[in-house]
């Protein structure tokens, strides 16, 4: 681990020199505001939220390429297409997370409705996080449909349904989440695979005991507003003691309501944790992509030395299948070729996702 | 240690063997207060058990009793012992009184006593002044849960309670001049049982009147002051009992939040483990984490010393008080019937001559049957409205003597209820107070570590 974040070092030191250009450092993007809108009639009203983004160009010099300012209306779940898409797109890549779809770690003073305004602003923030985080990647900032999708409301829809992403995407989730055994892994994905499960462990851990202690701080902080009223009325009928009790209750009073600032910017961190805990569901996706690749590697390396194996065999003499054997040799080296050339492809892209895998961190 | 002072006392110490024998086996026992009066009955003391007394520390420091040690009365309890006898056993406490009283012949005093021998002059003190408010005694077994009658917390528990009874009576103008006080301070053991089996003549007088305490509504005119008294210690008592639910409600909460906090702890250190460049920042939040959780433990566990039993134990000495105040209204309304009572014989009396002055009204042959009946009524009424008119007096008399005492008594009674109830609420606070401190100063002491690791970090 100790290797990889003094690698991590000296790339994002070159980084810096090299001052690889994303979008962030010519437009500014902000979610503003939600709304709350309604589809369908009367009697079956269906409720969303939707959010604002706004992009406002400040760098002149890109004045032809992106309008000097837009503003879009976008819901939840178009965010979580826009993400699908840059999944299947870019498989080696640690993409940001979105904000939470369900209220996660939710405890008595943080409703399980997704519509209550605390929640929805939470959200919001996460969602401008996401986008920012996107336009600060050298790569994925400047994908076509993700500045379309900042700036174009409808052409963005239309765009994603002719391409038929949502399929893709459906496939693709299928594929990754059957279980993978592989003969040769890279011992350096593993590493990374087994880290982002401990990690992920542990924050959820972290999470769900936070929100418990939560709970019980702001129960114990709360029942102290009931001395307020009892030192009050007592304070009505003592002579000499009256003000200190009087002032006693207002105290108490205080104590009980002051916890609630404090909660809700401890929320607020939660939510940061939070982040990083779907960060390593975003790294065990990378993982996963590379074991896909991986398995499909050795399909095909198994496919090739069965190939080759019928190839001997036949060439060893079984006349009685010639036409068949012209056939299997024909195949067989088209399927080299095939196998050689997918084998490139993978090496590339494995070491595609190295590269951006250590400039990532 | 007292062994110094109480030198004449340790002469007196009569060779029992076995209590020798006993004694060789545990250094640390005071021997003075072994000898100077369990030997007197006969009876054995038992050997102490593991779980025994000889490890509790005798009360050295006056202040330790919030008493002023320049007074010229001061009492203590202290050293507790079990004694065992063929038909009982129980437990005498050692009480050694030092006074500067001319009544006292002596300057210091040790005896032992046991908790029947309290009840004893509790009682001796209300029959002997009715209207003062003599303190409460703390309960009997059943009241203070379900310890063990020889158990050490309960043993201490009631020499604590014990202590506070003693010096709230020593600080009283009239109780602490009591007779049967002093007899009890300093009697020994045989003088002590010969006085306690007297039996004094008021007895009688005062338990007659306290039977008919329930009909105080019938009061014709009451007492406006006491009234105000008696609402205003029912708000008190009814407020007390409501702070003290709240708290227990608080603690338990915080109890359970203790559990949610030890299983918060671990995570950080668990996670620490494998993260090697924030190894350190989790592990001191881990540590903040416990050290707030050992503060609200401590604040858990004085809850019942601080709060708890010291309130329920005050809500008591309310009920004495208002069964004072009741105790007077009998008095009052002993005093009221017999004036109706006087004012009945008159306005009978008055009839009557009436009707002897106009025989013409008796117009029936019963008329002669009433004449020598109506005399010898008025003969009657003669003798017996004097003597009404005497017992009316007497009773306004102690009426009034009674509301005397009893209001200077309760003014007294409101000074100390002062001091009693500031004393708890300080108490209360200064806990809270402490565990702030605590918990604040476990997260500063994790800042100030994060504080140059975060200056190193932001510079890379």
């Amino acid at each position: 681990m100790e290797n990889k974040s003094t690698k991590a070092k000296k790339n994002i030191d070159k980084n810096k020199q090299q001052k690889e250009d994303t979008i962030l450092n010519h437009i500014e993007i902000s979610v503003a505001e939600s709304e709350k809108r309604a589809n369908g009639t009367l009697n079956l009203r269906e409720f969303y939220t939707v959010y604002l983004i706004e992009t406002k160009l400040t760098d002149s010099e890109f004045q032809n390429r992106f309008p000097k300012v837009t503003t879009v209306w976008r819901r939840y779940t178009e965010f979580e297409q826009l993400r699908g898409y840059l999944e299947v797109t870019y498989p080696y890549i640690v993409l940001p997370p979105l904000p939470e779809k369900r209220v996660m770690f939710g405890w008595q003073k943080i409703s399980s409705d997704t519509f209550d305004p605390n929640f929805v602003d939470r959200r919001r923030a996460g969602l401008e996080n996401f986008l920012l985080r996107l336009a600060s990647h050298p790569v994925l900032s400047w994908d076509k449909h993700f500045v379309e999708f900042l700036q174009q409301e409808d052409d963005w829809r239309e765009s994603y349904k002719s391409n038929g992403y949502l399929q893709l995407v459906e496939n693709k989730l299928k594929a990754l989440n059957l279980s993978m055994r592989l003969r040769n892994s890279d011992p350096r994905f593993d590493a990374i695979k087994d880290y982002s499960h401990i990690f992920q462990t542990n924050l959820n851990n972290l999470l769900k005991a936070r929100s418990r202690v939560a709970e019980k701080q702001y129960n114990v902080h709360k029942l102290h507003a009931n001395y307020g009223r009892v030192f009050s009325e007592w304070s009505a009928v003592e002579k000499d003691m009256g003000d200190a009790l009087q002032k006693t209750g207002h105290y108490l009073d205080s104590l009980a309501s002051s916890i609630d600032a404090g909660l809700e910017d401890e929320e607020l961190l939660a939510d940061q944790l939070k982040e990083y805990l779907f960060f390593a569901n975003s790294l065990q996706n990378v993982c996963k992509n590379y074991e896909y690749h991986q398995l499909q590697l050795e399909g095909a390396e198994d496919n090739v030395a069965s190939k080759n194996v019928e190839r001997n065999k036949a060439q060893q003499g079984k006349t009685g299948l010639m036409s068949r054997l012209f056939g299997a040799v024909d195949t067989d080296e088209v399927r080299e070729l095939k196998v050689n050339l997918l084998d490139q492809q993978i090496q590339e892209g494995a070491a595609a996702v190295n590269t951006s895998k250590t400039s990532l961190k | 240690m007292a062994s110094n002072n109480t030198s004449a006392v340790l002469d007196i110490v009569t060779e029992s063997k076995e209590i020798a024998s006993i004694l060789k086996d545990h250094k640390d026992f005071d021997r003075s207060s072994i000898c100077s009066g369990s030997t007197i009955d006969n009876s054995l003391v038992q050997s102490p058990s593991l779980e025994s007394f000889s490890t509790i520390q005798d009360i050295e420091n006056l202040s330790e009793l919030n008493m002023d040690e320049n007074s010229d009365l001061s009492v203590k309890i202290d050293n507790p012992q079990k004694h065992l006898e063929t038909l009982e056993t129980y437990i005498t406490f050692r009480i050694t009184t030092k006074v500067a009283r001319i009544e006292y012949s002596d300057n210091e005093y040790i005896v032992r006593r046991r908790y029947n021998d309290f009840i004893w002059l509790r009682q001796k003190l209300v029959e002997c002044h009715p209207f003062c408010i003599v303190p409460p005694l703390p309960g009997k077994h059943s009241l203070i849960g379900q310890l063990d009658r020889y158990s050490k917390d309960f043993i201490l528990l009631r020499m604590k309670a014990l202590n506070v009874f003693i010096s709230r009576i020593v600080n009283h103008p009239i109780l602490s001049c009591n007779e049967h006080f002093k007899v009890f301070l300093t009697a020994k053991q045989p003088d002590f049982s010969l006085h306690r089996r007297q039996r004094t003549n008021s007895e009688n007088k005062i338990r007659t009147l306290s039977h008919s305490s329930s009909t105080h509504s019938a009061l014709k005119n009451r007492h406006m002051e006491f009234d105000k008294t008696k609402t205003y210690l029912n708000v008190l008592s009814e407020k007390l009992s409501s702070i003290e639910k709240i708290s227990s409600r608080i603690n338990k909460e915080r109890a359970d939040f203790i559990v949610e906090l030890n299983s918060y702890h671990p995570i950080f250190t668990t996670w620490a483990t494998t993260e090697p460049e924030l190894a350190n920042m989790l592990q001191s939040i881990g540590n903040a984490v416990e050290r707030n959780t050992s503060a609200q433990n401590m604040l858990v566990q004085s809850y019942a010393t601080v709060i708890g039993n010291p309130i329920r134990d005050f809500v008591v000495y309310i009920d004495v008080v208002q069964e004072t105040i009741k105790k007077r209204e009998t008095f009052q309304y002993a005093y009221e019937n017999s004036l109706e009572e006087l004012n009945k014989r008159h306005s009978e009396k008055d009839k009557l001559i009436a009707s002897s002055h106009n025989p013409s009204q008796q117009a029936s042959g019963f008329s002669l049957w009433k004449q020598p009946s109506c005399d010898e009524k008025l003969e009657k009424l003669g003798v017996y409205i004097p003597q009404l008119l005497k017992k009316v007096e007497a009773n306004q008399d102690s009426l009034e003597c009674a509301n005397e005492s009893l209001r200077s008594d309760l003014e007294h009674w409101q000074l100390e209820k002062q001091q009693c109830l500031k004393k708890i609420l300080l108490d209360f606070v200064n806990k809270q107070i402490e565990y702030y401190q605590a918990t604040v100063s476990a997260w500063e002491h994790v800042t100030n570590e994060l504080a140059p690791q975060n200056n190193v970090a932001v510079s890379k």
